[in-house]
C-alpha cells in the first residue's frame, strides 16, 4: 500500500519532466516565473514550455503542444486562462501524470467546467490539482513555486486549500526554521484531494509531521478514518476555515442547534489527537512543536520553569501559563543549594519565574544563564521551560565580544538529555531593524538545534497547551511511554 | 436493531417526519436505555382503567408525528393523581395542540420520573463528517448552558468517555459535593447503543436526520430517558 502510493505521487513530488503551459516569449508571465523559479533551483529534470509560435523560452525549447513533448510529462503547471485547460489536457493516455491547475473559472462556468476537467482525468489518467491553486514544493524533486522558497528537504507534509495561505506556510514558516518534505496547494480539490495527500504523507517514510489547511473536505468519512488510523502516530495539525459555518440552519432538535463545522472538527481533532488551530501563526507554531518537541507521555506534571529579563513580563506570562493548566516549576532544596555556589550579581531572582536581568544575563560574556538553566534541569526537571529574552535591552551589552553566541549557546545547550524537557524560547523585539535583525541571527541559531521560537510569550503557552493535549492522546490511547 | 428498523420503516412508509415519543421511546427500550413506564392512549381514549399499573404521581404529554417542542405548547402535564386529573388535563391539552395546528396521534401517560442531574445526548448528521453524536448538560437550559461535546460516528468507549470527562457538569456526575456517584459506565454504554459501531443512529443515519434525549435523567440507582425526539430524513 505504503509503496503504490509512493510510486503514484513519484511523478508529483520528483517529476522527471515538467511542462509549463501560461509562459510568454515576449513578457514576464506567472509561467515565466515558474520557469525562473526551476532554473534558480537549478532543477535537475527537463523543463519543456509550451507555446504555439514561440522557439525558446527561458532558454529552453519550446514544444507547440504537450502532446509533441519529446517524453511523458510527469508534472504540468499551468497558468493560462480557464477555457484553455481542457484543449491543452486533451492529450493521448498516459502523457501526463500530474497536472497542476492555477486559473479558476468564472462563477457560471464553473460547475460545468470542473465536471469536464475530471471527465478530462478519466479519460487520459492525469491527475488533476486544483483548479484555483499556485503550484507545489518539493525540495526532493527540486522544484518550488515561489521566489524565495529555500528547497530545504524537510519532515513537514503539507496540504492546503488555498494557494495564498500555502504561500504563507511554506515562506513565514522557513522564517521560523521549518522545512517540508512536501507542500501542495489544492485549491478547489475537483480531483486529487486533501485525504489523497493525507494518505501519501501517512504512508511516506520522509514525512513525521503532516500539515493541513482546509475549508472543504468532500470525502470527510475518509478524512476521519485515515485520521483514526493514524491515531497520532505522525502528529497531524490543522488549520480550518470556515468553522463558523452553522450545521443546520433549521435545525428541530437541541443538538441541532447546538453543533456545526466547529463542533465536527473538534471531535475530530479530539478522537484522532490532531492538533486544531484557526490561526496561521498558531498553525506555524505547533508545526514546529510537532516537528522538534519529543512527546512526554505517562503521568506528567506539567511544571514550567519561566526564565529571562523582564519582571512584569514575567508575571503576565505566568498568569497566561496558569490559564492555559500549567504550574511554575518551583526551585527545591537542592536547586537552591546549588545556586548558591555559583557567583550571580544582584538584581536576579531564582525563584520561578527565574528573573534575569541583561546586566545578569551579560555576566561570564553572556555563558551565566546556562549555569542555572543546569541547575534547573537536573534539581527541578520542569515538564518545559520557556525562555524569554528582551532583545531591545541586551541590545546595550552588544559591545562585549561574543555575547550573542555565548548566549545562545548557554540557551540552546542542553546538559543531560536523559531528562525529559521541552525548551521553547520567546524573541520579544520592540520591531526596530537592528532589533528585528538581532532575532532573525537568534532565531536561526535557535532552529537549528530544534528549539521553538515565539515573538511573544502568549503565543508559545498557547502551542505548548495544544501539545500537551495531544501528549495526553499518546498516553491515554497508549501508542507511546 | 431489526425492532427499531421496522419501527422506522412504518413511520417513514406513513410519511411521518418524526418518531413520536412513545414509539421513540420503544425504541430506545429496544437497546437497552430505560424509559419511564407508561401507556399510550388513542387521541379520544379516557385513561380510566388503563393506567391502574402505574406509580402515582403521573405525567401526561400529547403525541405527534412532527417533531414539537413540546412543553412550548403547554403539551406535558405534572404532577397527576389519578385517571380523572389526567382525562380532565387530556381535554386541555388536545384544544391546544389542535390551536398549534399539529397532528395529535395520541398521548403519553408516564409515571414520573425522580429527579436527578439532567443531560442531554443527541445525534446530528454533519454535511462533511456525515453522523455525530453529542452529550451535555440537559434539561430545558441545555442551550443556554451549552455544555456539550460531540463525537464523530462510529464513537469508541474511550472517546465516549472523554466526551463525558470534557464536560463542565463531569464533576457533578462524578459525585462533588457529597454526591453519590453516577455509574459513568452506564452513560457510555449508552452512548455507545446510539453512536457506536453498531449503534442506531450510526447505523441509520440515512434515515434519521437528528434526534434528542433530553432529559436523560442520572441517579446513582440508574439513568432513565424522561423525553426523547427522532426526526426522520425526508
Amino acid at each position: 500500500m505504503g509503496e503504490d502510493l509512493g510510486i503514484k505521487f513519484r511523478s508529483l513530488f520528483v517529476p522527471l519532466s515538467i511542462a509549463v503551459v501560461g509562459a510568454s516569449a515576449t513578457g514576464i508571465t506567472a509561467g515565466n516565473r515558474f520557469i525562473r523559479t526551476l532554473k534558480e533551483a537549478a532543477y535537475p529534470g527537463q523543463v519543456f514550455p509550451i507555446h504555439p509560435s514561440a522557439s525558446e523560452i527561458e532558454g529552453f525549447r519550446v514544444y507547440p503542444s504537450i502532446e509533441e513533448t519529446p517524453s511523458a510529462v510527469d508534472y504540468a503547471y499551468l497558468t493560462v486562462p480557464a477555457e484553455k485547460v481542457e484543449s491543452i489536457l486533451d492529450v493521448t493516455p498516459g502523457k501526463i501524470g500530474f497536472a497542476q491547475i492555477m486559473a479558476s473559472g468564472s462563477p457560471d462556468m464553473l460547475p460545468g467546467w470542473e465536471d469536464r476537467l475530471r471527465h478530462l482525468s478519466r479519460k487520459t489518467g492525469v491527475r488533476l490539482i486544483g483548479p484555483n491553486c499556485m503550484g507545489t514544493h518539493s525540495p526532493l524533486g527540486g522544484y518550488t513555486f515561489i521566489e524565495g522558497a529555500r528547497l530545504v528537504p524537510g519532515k513537514i507534509g503539507i496540504a492546503c486549500q488555498s494557494g495564498g495561505l500555502g504561500m504563507d506556510i511554506l515562506l513565514r514558516g522557513q522564517n521560523l526554521g521549518l522545512s517540508f518534505s512536501g507542500l501542495v496547494t489544492l485549491g478547489n480539490s475537483i480531483d486529487v484531494e486533501p485525504s489523497d495527500l493525507f494518505e501519501y504523507y501517512l504512508s511516506d517514510p520522509v514525512t513525521h509531521t503532516i500539515g493541513f489547511y482546509v475549508e472543504d473536505i468532500k470525502d470527510g468519512r475518509r478524512f476521519f478514518e485515515l485520521a483514526r488510523r493514524n491515531c497520532g502516530r505522525k502528529p497531524v495539525v490543522l488549520l480550518v476555515g470556515g468553522l463558523s459555518a452553522l450545521g443546520q440552519k433549521a435545525a428541530s432538535s437541541h443538538t441541532g442547534a447546538m453543533g456545526g463545522s466547529r463542533q465536527a472538527w473538534e471531535a475530530l481533532a479530539r478522537q484522532t489527537g490532531a492538533l486544531l488551530t484557526t490561526t496561521l501563526d498558531a498553525f506555524l507554531d505547533a508545526l514546529q512543536l510537532c516537528s522538534w518537541l519529543h512527546p512526554q507521555t505517562g503521568d506528567v506534571q506539567p511544571t514550567i520553569t519561566l526564565c529571562g529579563n523582564g519582571g512584569g513580563t514575567s508575571v503576565l506570562a505566568a498568569d497566561a501559563l496558569e490559564a492555559a493548566g500549567f504550574g511554575l516549576a518551583m526551585p527545591n532544596a537542592e536547586a537552591r543549594q546549588s545556586y548558591a555556589t555559583i557567583e550571580i550579581p544582584p538584581g536576579a531572582s531564582l525563584e520561578n519565574p527565574i528573573d534575569l536581568p541583561a546586566s545578569v544575563l551579560k555576566e561570564d560574556d553572556g555563558r551565566l544563564i546556562g549555569k542555572i538553566l543546569d541547575i534547573d534541569l537536573r534539581c527541578v526537571a520542569p515538564y518545559a521551560t520557556i525562555i524569554h529574552l528582551n532583545l531591545t535591552v541586551l541590545l546595550g551589552y552588544r559591545h562585549i565580544e561574543g555575547f550573542l553566541p555565548n548566549l545562545m549557546q548557554a540557551i540552546t545547550h542542553q546538559q543531560d538529555d536523559r531528562i525529559a524537557n521541552h525548551k521553547l524560547l520567546v524573541l520579544r523585539s520592540d520591531r526596530r531593524e537592528e532589533v528585528d535583525h538581532w532575532r532573525r541571527q537568534i532565531r536561526q541559531m535557535a532552529t537549528d538545534r530544534g528549539i521553538p521560537t515565539f515573538d511573544e510569550i502568549p503565543q508559545a503557552v498557547d502551542a505548548l497547551k495544544k501539545y500537551r493535549d495531544y501528549e495526553r492522546f499518546l498516553t491515554k490511547r497508549r501508542l507511546i511511554g | 436493531m431489526k425492532a427499531a428498523c421496522a419501527m422506522i420503516d412504518q413511520a417513514i412508509a406513513k410519511g411521518h417526519a418524526a418518531l413520536d415519543e412513545h414509539a421513540a421511546k420503544t425504541l430506545f427500550r429496544g437497546l437497552g436505555i430505560s424509559v419511564p413506564a407508561g401507556v399510550r392512549l388513542d387521541p379520544e381514549r379516557s385513561a380510566s382503567g388503563m393506567i391502574d399499573g402505574l406509580r402515582r404521581p403521573l405525567v401526561l404529554k400529547a403525541l405527534s408525528s412532527e417533531p414539537i417542542h413540546k412543553s412550548d405548547l403547554g403539551a406535558v402535564r405534572l404532577n397527576l393523581a389519578d385517571a380523572r386529573a389526567v382525562d380532565a388535563e387530556r381535554e386541555e391539552v388536545s384544544r391546544l395542540i389542535v390551536a398549534a395546528g399539529v397532528p395529535l396521534v395520541g398521548f403519553l401517560v408516564e409515571e414520573m420520573a425522580e429527579a436527578g442531574t439532567e443531560i442531554i445526548i443527541g445525534g446530528i448528521n454533519d454535511p462533511m463528517f456525515g453522523p455525530m453524536i453529542m452529550v451535555g448538560a440537559g434539561g430545558i437550559y441545555t442551550e443556554i448552558l451549552n455544555d456539550a461535546r460531540f463525537g464523530l460516528c462510529p464513537i469508541s468507549r474511550a472517546d465516549a468517555m472523554e466526551m463525558i470527562d470534557g464536560l463542565k457538569i463531569a464533576p457533578i456526575l462524578k459525585g462533588k459535593r457529597n454526591r453519590k456517584p453516577i455509574d459513568l459506565e452506564k452513560l457510555v454504554d449508552i452512548l455507545m447503543a446510539l453512536g457506536g459501531q453498531e449503534g442506531l443512529f450510526h447505523l441509520q443515519a440515512d434515515r434519521i436526520s437528528e434526534f434528542d434525549v433530553n432529559p436523560l435523567i442520572v441517579r446513582p440507582e440508574g439513568v432513565v430517558a424522561v423525553d426523547s425526539r427522532i426526526v426522520l430524513k425526508k
